[in-house]
């Protein structure tokens, strides 16, 4: 569906996967296999302190790796929303419902992660 | 209210974009909404980089394609960092989703708007992935001999090889693919239960059967009921009837929305029958017998026959690979039991083999959206045991349902579970993380209403989730 795109990301997988380095694209390839529209492919980093990653990870399925969108974006100062959770009705808001499974430390715990 | 179908309208707009950069066929093009993604990520041009762990020279291998061996092998690649090989094993060239099957049913998705490619998992994190299908395990020498007679060498081996569908009531594999469709994985079944619905007219009967827990997807064959009954009401006339004979005694997830749907939405056209026995299929003639909680002989002929059928790890079955290598070690030798934080087999401790997703017995229930997150918590003991650490010690999963009701109507169901390390298994756990809430046990939570804004939203958790899963 989107033909430009899926040749940039061959163009990564060219340059990364051979030799077990960590995949990545310099400005001047993705350029030049970008179609207008949609602009480089950006490297997001992971916090390289793992404290609460595998808890924030519950959090992927709806907000996509990393926390980086699907419903709504929690990677970064969004990530403390998920508090407003807490005093609504679990059966009337499914986001409410999922936030009160967790302990306010592990709530604490996915914020620092979500934020570092 | 109205700030956040705004903000979850553009967050629709941000996923389709992300579901377009790693995905199949179905999906929507970029161009038009190019001016909504400017000012959000669009996850269709982020990468996110593997961990440096300092791990080198590390092989691990994953078995089955599905919603948890996809996120293992892309997890234990995110996590693990460039120095863990990852292996995923898997005979079918797509990924074809069970998860929004029953919208087939009815008419309203295709079947290839729910096929992936596992392209990305390449692409995207370095997985080699390998056609082909497991038929032995070499414990003692950490090889696993795949179809090709291909032998592959692994320091940790993932098994998520998904079920296999009993011989049942009469029928045969041939029956589930010619005559009487199980489709409860979906594909070339899906696709002939889906015209043998649109065949039915005004006044015909559609028989369902659900094998007794645990089977894979706990509210799925009561959604499918309610899905099948409403199209028929749509499109055929008042007079279908939809029977379903349950073996179990009771509605098996969110009763109170079910019991709705049966008793208030549908009612008049299903019809729920708990606690059935003996189920008897005749496949030519779609005539059926089973006998009633009460002890009692019935018969009924049916139109359509959907046998949801018992099921068991693949592999499981006596002279299987899986049984072979001894790890159906449940007590009725169907499942695979496994460590609660780690998820390696009870079977054979201390030989680095996991089992996840549906095959396995692990107290959580068998879900694609549970998969993913046993996956992820598989990956993670994974990479610290390769650390020579140890698993975290307090996991917690989740599971997430969204089901239809009607063509545009849904409910939902969801639950958190966290580790209880006396009984060394997971509990359901609400109020703040409790597993205990005024003396009892905590609950899944089901949606308080049945309604249109949970079905847009199901939409949005398909698409994100098969991102985090396969993108």
């Amino acid at each position: 569906m989107y033909p430009g795109l899926g040749v940039l990301v061959m163009s990564l997988a060219l340059a990364a996967c051979g030799g077990g380095e960590q995949p990545g694209t310099s400005d001047t390839a993705s350029a030049r296999e970008t179609p207008t529209a949609v602009r480089s492919s950006a490297l997001v980093a992971q916090p390289s302190n793992t404290d609460g990653r595998l808890l924030a990870s519950n959090c992927y399925q709806c907000h996509g790796t990393l926390g980086l969108g699907g419903f709504d974006k929690i990677r970064g100062s969004d990530a403390n929303e998920v508090l407003e959770f807490l005093t609504k009705t679990a059966n009337k808001d499914i986001m409410a419902a999922h936030a009160q499974g967790y302990s306010t430390e592990q709530l604490k715990k996915i914020i620092a992660y979500l934020q570092r | 209210m109205n700030n956040q179908r705004i903000k979850n309208a553009m967050s629709r707009r941000r996923v389709m974009g992300w579901a377009a950069g790693g995905m199949a066929a179905g999906l929507l093009p970029l161009t038009g909404w190019a001016d909504d993604e400017a000012s959000t990520t669009s996850l269709g041009s982020t990468r996110i980089a593997l961990a440096s762990t300092g791990l080198t020279g590390k092989r691990v291998v994953v078995v089955g394609g599905g919603m948890a061996g996809m996120t293992a092998a892309k997890y234990l690649r995110l996590w693990g960092g460039s120095g863990v090989q990852v292996t995923l094993v898997e005979p079918d060239t797509l990924y074809t989703s069970s998860i929004m099957s029953n919208l087939v049913l009815n008419g309203s998705r295709t079947l290839a708007s729910l096929q992936f490619k596992r392209d990305a998992l390449s692409t995207n994190y370095g997985v080699i992935r390998k056609a082909g299908s497991v038929v032995g395990i070499n414990a003692g020498a950490h090889t696993v001999t795949l179809s090709d007679k291909t032998v592959l060498p692994y320091d940790r081996l993932v098994l998520a090889p998904g079920v296999s569908f009993d011989d049942a009531y009469g029928l045969t594999q041939a029956d589930y693919d010619a005559r009487t469709p199980h489709a409860w994985r979906a594909g070339a079944q899906t696709t002939l239960l889906r015209s043998q619905v649109a065949a039915m007219r005004d006044g015909d009967t559609f028989v369902m059967t659900i094998p007794k827990a645990p089977y894979r997807c706990p509210p799925g064959p009561y959604e499918r009921a309610c899905v099948v009954a409403d199209y028929l009401k749509r499109s055929k006339g008042a007079n279908c009837k939809v029977l379903v004979l349950d073996e179990n005694l009771t509605i098996q997830a969110e009763k109170h929305t079910f019991e709705v749907a049966f008793n208030q939405i549908h009612a008049g056209v299903i019809q729920y029958v708990p606690g059935v026995s003996q189920i008897a299929i005749q496949p030519g003639t779609k005539a059926l017998s089973y006998v009633d909680q009460l002890g009692g002989a019935q018969a009924v002929q049916a139109q359509v026959v959907n046998p949801i059928v018992p099921h068991r790890a693949s592999g499981s079955a006596p002279g299987g690979w899986l049984a072979q290598a001894g790890m159906n070690n449940s007590a009725d030798g169907r499942w695979a039991v496994v460590d609660g934080l780690s998820y390696e087999s009870t079977a054979l401790p201390g030989h680095g083999i996991h089992v996840i997703g549906d095959a396995s017995n692990c107290g959580l229930p068998k879900a694609g959206h549970v998969a993913n997150q046993e996956a992820k918590i598989c990956a993670d003991a994974i990479v610290r045991l390769l650390s020579n650490a140890q698993p975290d010690p307090h996991p917690v999963a989740n599971s997430a349902c969204f089901s239809p009701i009607t063509a545009n109507t849904a409910s939902w169901l969801t639950a958190v579970y966290q580790y209880d390390a006396v009984e060394r298994k997971m509990k359901i756990a609400s109020n703040g993380g409790k597993t205990m809430v005024n003396g009892s046990p905590a609950t899944a939570t089901e949606a308080a209403s049945i309604n249109g804004d949970n079905f847009e939203d199901m939409g949005v958790w398909f698409k994100t989730l098969m991102s985090d899963t396969a993108g």
